[in-house]
């Protein structure tokens, strides 16, 4: 898969410690002090109980496929010649469920409930995307 | 008290209406849903309107400006997408039975097709979906449906082949409006051998890209030209859950929703309760379609459908004389798509229709309609029930 034309996040106070451990090649979350959960997308509080109490928590970085979707067609998008581009859902082993990207894979292994692993794809010097391929 | 009513209803061209601007399309539509209700501009005291692509925030008061509308005591803005016109029209009719607006218009339109802005582009304008979360990944609104279709599949074992039924019979019902976009028949092979959009959605599972304005006019029972005509609210609910689809399916943890299970359950309970009335009580029904899989999960979620059977729900109970008549104009598959405003000719249609004035399309004796809005991944809803003057 070649690169996307990705239209890039904003950066935030709330959330610059995702992306710095991304550039690192590492997944964390926030984990929360009060209820145990981690959550995703990351924010000011916690999903599930509201809590500020919080600590940024590495993740294993694997999870299951809980949908997808090959994006055949996006004309007047940034990344429109990009295509085709895969877009999974990702239940994270912690239980969060988030959009990613699949690369490097065989077309069985595009299926609902298929072990898959996190990988990073570097977009510039601030954006390093975690994406991710099948589970070996 | 006093009890709101829709007045009157009216729709500008649509299709591709470069002769007009999109100011002229919303004015055109206001002007016929006033005159509609019996009504003159200077009787409207209450204006909501979605401003959407390439609009200002404030649009609402620029074309109030235009009309010459020049107190209100209701000039809002409703913000959800397709599910707008929704969550307008139980702000309106809040507005009328509490006495702050005599007559409400609601008034939206856009120029998608010969406009500015084209295809899922619009979204980064808008921000409807997660910027930072999701669009980074190439997500398109197709992409974000077909992410529920695929997960659907997957719960219910429903089919490509059982989507495109609810293409199928949408278009037929196309070909009895010659205001509709698409009125030649096809078949579930056309729509699987249309292109793939985003897998499982084909094109033809997709709602149409389309310029046009529709607006209606809410107002105390009786005070319109023709209490006749006027349309009477039996019962409205909404429910709204979120626009990020990991958190969307996730639930609320209490395992009665996920990405599959909407909560239009919520909104249809709320109208229902209100209405006194059953499932088999409804005599047509609008189901927004911005997708094929957009409707499946509401006929199921709603109670008209088993699980997984939405399809065949729509092939066998359907059509103009079956049990439900489902999207009598056309929907926004066939009919038109002019963005949030779309959701708005689904009520304009079942205001037609229990005035009985939908001519071919017609439900013989239809009395009682039921029109739902939704926006984002099938996560944000209306649930209206619409019926005939009991003047």
């Amino acid at each position: 898969m070649g690169t996307i034309h990705r239209p890039l996040p904003t950066i935030t106070p709330d959330h610059v410690r995702f992306w710095e451990a991304a550039r690192a090649g590492r997944m964390e979350l926030q984990r929360c002090n009060d209820c145990g959960r981690f959550w995703y997308y990351p924010g000011p509080v916690c999903h599930y109980c509201s809590s500020r109490d919080f600590t940024w928590t590495p993740v294993s970085g694997k999870g299951t496929i809980y949908s997808h979707t090959v994006l055949e067609r996006a004309k007047g998008n940034p990344f429109e010649d990009d295509v085709p581009i895969t877009i999974v859902l990702v239940r994270l082993e912690e239980g969060p469920v988030m959009m990613s990207n699949l690369i490097d894979y065989e077309p069985g292994e595009l299926r609902i409930d298929a072990p898959v692993v996190v990988d990073y794809e570097r977009v510039d010097d601030e954006v390093t995307l975690p994406v991710f391929r099948p589970a070996a | 008290m006093t009890e709101a009513v829709i007045a009157g209803v009216g729709e500008s061209k649509i299709g591709k209406v470069p002769e007009l601007t999109t100011l002229g399309i919303i004015v055109d539509a206001a002007l016929k849903a006033i005159a509609d209700a019996g009504l003159k501009v200077q009787d409207i005291d209450g204006i909501i309107l979605h401003p959407a692509f390439h609009m200002s925030p404030r649009y609402h008061i620029i074309v109030a400006e235009t009309l010459g509308i020049y107190v209100k005591t209701l000039a809002d803005t409703e913000m959800a997408g397709g599910a707008s016109y929704g969550l307008a029209l139980e702000r309106a009719k809040q507005a009328v039975e509490s006495g702050l607006c005599k007559n409400v218009l609601l008034v939206g339109g856009e120029k998608l097709a010969t406009g500015h802005l084209s295809g899922s582009a619009m979204m980064a304008s808008v921000g409807a979906h997660n910027l930072d979360w999701e669009y980074p990944y190439g997500a398109t609104i197709p992409s974000y449906y077909a992410l529920l279709a695929q997960r659907y599949f997957h719960e219910t074992g429903a089919t490509e082949a059982d989507l495109a039924e609810i293409a199928v019979m949408t278009r037929r019902h196309a070909g009895r409006n010659p205001r509709a976009t698409y009125r030649d028949p096809i078949t579930v092979e056309d729509v699987l051998a249309s292109p793939i959009i985003s897998s499982p959605l084909h094109r033809l599972d997709c709602s149409l890209v389309s310029d046009g304005a529709a607006a209606y006019v809410v107002s105390a029972k009786g005070a319109s030209g023709d209490p006749n005509r006027e349309v009477e609210f039996l019962g409205i609910g909404q429910a709204q859950s979120y626009y990020h689809m990991g958190q969307l399916a996730e639930g609320a943890g209490d395992g009665r929703h996920d990405l599959v299970h909407t909560v239009v359950d919520v909104a249809g309970d709320r109208a229902f309760a209100q209405s006194g009335l059953s499932r088999d009580d409804i005599d047509v029904a609008m189901i927004y379609d911005s997708f094929t899989v957009t409707v499946a999960v509401q006929l199921e979620d709603l109670g008209f459908a088993e699980r997984g059977g939405a399809g065949a729900f729509m092939r066998d109970h359907g059509d103009l004389g079956g049990k439900l008549p489902i999207n009598t104009h056309g929907g926004l598959l066939s009919f038109a798509h002019p963005g949030a405003c779309g959701g708005m000719m689904s009520f304009v249609e079942a205001v037609h229709q229990v005035r009985g004035e939908a001519e071919d399309r017609q439900v013989a004796g239809a009395e009682v309609a039921l029109v739902t809005s939704a926006s984002a991944v099938a996560s944000n809803f209306t649930v209206s029930i619409l019926g005939a003057s009991r003047a």
